[in-house]
């Protein structure tokens, strides 16, 4: 998009890199990349919107962004950015995305990769069928009501469970218990409504995926039995969010922030950057709103788990104990919230925006369960590989409490459409082990390993600079898709 | 960079630009109705093959917005709307309308088109949302407009 060349980076550590002040920047820029990286991301235009978002009023620390930074409107794409809501410091929808509370959730079960190797295909055609994806699709649950929708947007995952989906068992294992406080739906539009009632318990299209995957490697065996994770285990991954219910949000705002910017008479270097104090009308709504959209994704995986276990324990013919499916956890990864930090040795609450970042809490952190560490899923593309990883003590200080959160385009949707025109991606795939079914045949060719950053170097790089450490690795068997 | 059917106008038209991880539309015309005419055109080439898109059914659309910035999005985020919910893809439209006054600008069409049958209509593009990145729409010299709009996929 822009000429990057011009910026100056300086090395810190051969993972971390800043950009200093310059012109309306009101703190430095950091990234963690490796050298590679550094050089894709100068080319791309990821850094220039580091620096764009280092404009933004009352930022704190650095404008920040993870390994698997690429491009995106306003905010990068792995942009990280802390703001503090005492020093008129603002709250971006940009920041979060059009998709918020995009998120993660990895299951466990008690099979063995070995004894299912020959019923794969019967357990990925159930999903396929009980789980409905693509452009337009409609839920496998009933339409909501007016008053059930309020509750989705008001109790998140907890409204899920109380409908039968998953149990109660989950809420502690999903992030912020699959609610985030302060949701009110006065603040969310009748077409955000109409919207939404009509696609919960749906996976979408794009890169949203649900997925079979066997345990392929344990890197830290401590935390991995903590986890319940083992070798040669068969896992499940679910990737989605908030469907056309958070898109509406994220756009019914954006013309709010529109607003807000001349109202408080706020400089931006990008109108997609638009936002509001937090403290300001604009800004209290957009976080009800927002937190309403959040809650929605969260009961829109917790219900896509029940349905897929219940198609697994179909496809399968055996008991749900046997089957033995147990949520890991569940993560966002476009979210702003807000947060207790230490800044200068003083606990300050600030509003962190993870847009394609996940939060990754360091061990005895009294806001969350786990005694190693707070689990972090990394999800790769549909031909390579996933990590589940470790929240590292030097994430607080380091990145807000953040870590990656996936891999990352190199090449454009429709690049990969070009390069795999005529294919027949699906035998593709299955010469590679991974069986495969989609809705659209291009979504298949746009999802290719080939379009995407190697996830394997970016949790290198997250695991180098403390952020987070690798657990397990995770190896696709079969894919659904859009 | 992919070009889609050439426009009946060489002076107005669209392509679509590839971004690593969303599409970009270039969109070109004398007038700023036309320009929302052929934003359409080009939302309509991602989200399926328009040669498959026939006018059967008609609708009145109508936007508005604090300037001509906002009133594009909000017309791009009203078609993806009407597609998401009903199905609809515009085939044709025409009798656009332009209001502008101080913060208060209006577009109204009227548009024809079918519902999605994914028998007939390939999918295309998952478009999520036209964004305001870097968006400006702003005549040139000779009264042209020349406007990039990046859309969320």
């Amino acid at each position: 998009m822009s000429n990057a060349a011009d910026i100056d980076v300086q090395r810190i550590t051969d993972t971390l890199w800043e950009i200093p002040r310059t012109g309306g920047m009101r703190v430095p820029g950091r990234v963690f990349l490796d050298e590679p990286m550094l050089a894709r991301a100068r080319r791309e235009g990821g850094l220039r919107q580091v620096v764009h978002v280092a404009h933004l009023p009352g930022i704190v620390g650095y404008s920040l962004a993870m390994p698997d930074i690429h491009w995106g409107y306003g905010f990068p794409i792995g942009g990280v950015a802390a703001t503090d809501p005492t020093q008129g410091g603002v709250i971006s929808p940009g920041g979060v995305g059009y998709d918020i509370n995009c998120g993660v959730r990895l299951m466990t079960t008690a099979l063995e990769a070995k004894e299912v190797r020959s019923r794969l295909e019967a357990m990925v055609t159930a999903l396929f069928r009980d789980i409905p994806t693509g452009v337009g699709s409609h839920g496998a649950i009933e339409r909501l009501s007016d008053r059930a929708l309020e509750k989705v947007m008001t109790r998140g995952a907890r409204w899920a469970v109380e409908e039968g989906y998953g149990d109660a068992a989950d809420l502690p294992r999903t992030e912020e218990e699959g609610c985030l406080a302060g949701a009110d739906p006065a603040a969310v539009s009748p077409r955000a409504r109409s919207r939404g009632r009509e696609q919960l318990g749906t996976l979408g299209s794009g890169n949203h995926f649900a997925e079979i995957d066997q345990v392929d490697e344990i890197y830290h065996p401590e935390a991995a039995a903590e986890f319940g994770l083992r070798e040669g285990q068969i896992t499940l991954q679910i990737h989605t969010g908030s469907r056309g219910f958070g898109h509406q949000v994220c756009d019914d705002y954006l013309k709010v922030m529109g607003r807000a910017v001349r109202k408080y008479d706020l400089e931006l270097p990008d109108r997609q950057l638009a936002c509001t104090p937090l403290d300001s009308p604009e800004g209290r709504d957009y976080l009800a709103a927002m937190a309403c959209a959040a809650n929605y994704a969260w009961a829109n995986r917790q219900t896509l788990m029940a349905l897929a276990e219940r198609a697994l324990l179909e496809s399968l013919r055996i008991a749900p104990r046997d089957l033995g499916m147990r949520l890991l956890y569940d993560v966002c990864h476009n979210i702003a919230k807000l947060e207790q930090h230490e800044v200068g040795g003083a606990p300050r609450r600030l509003c962190v925006h993870r847009k394609g970042a996940t939060r990754a809490y360091p061990p005895k952190d009294a806001r969350n369960p786990w005694r190693l560490g707070q689990p972090v899923l990394v999800p790769g593309d549909m031909g390579t590989v996933s990590f589940v990883c470790l929240g590292q003590e030097g994430s607080l200080e380091k990145s807000f409490g953040s870590t990656c959160h996936g891999a990352g385009r190199v090449m454009s949707r429709r690049e990969a459409s070009r390069r795999f025109r005529g294919q027949d991606l699906v035998a593709e795939m299955r010469g590679r082990g991974v069986l495969v079914m989609a809705k659209a045949r291009g979504t298949i060719a746009e999802e290719m390993s080939e379009a995407y950053k190697d996830v394997s170097e970016v949790v290198e790089v997250t695991h180098r600079a403390g952020l987070s450490l690798k657990v397990a690795r995770l190896r696709p068997l079969a894919v659904i898709k859009g | 960079m992919t070009t889609s059917k050439p426009s009946p106008e060489p002076n107005a038209g669209f392509v679509t630009i590839d971004h690593t991880a969303d599409v970009a539309l270039r969109v070109w015309a004398p007038s700023v109705e036309r320009l929302f005419v052929e934003a359409a055109r080009g939302l309509l080439s991602l989200l399926t093959d328009p040669e498959t898109v026939t006018a059967r059914e008609g609708r009145r659309l109508e936007v508005s917005g604090l300037d001509l910035e906002e009133l594009l999005v909000a017309w791009l985020n009203e078609i993806l709307y009407r597609f998401e919910s009903e199905g609809l893809l515009l085939a044709e439209v025409t009798s656009a309308e332009l209001s502008a006054g101080e913060d208060d600008h209006r577009f109204g069409a009227r548009c024809r088109g079918e519902r999605y049958d994914p028998q007939r209509h390939p999918p295309g593009v998952g478009v999520k949302a036209a964004t305001y990145h870097n968006l400006r729409i702003a005549p040139d010299r000779l009264g042209h407009y020349d406007v990039t709009l990046v859309l969320d996929t």
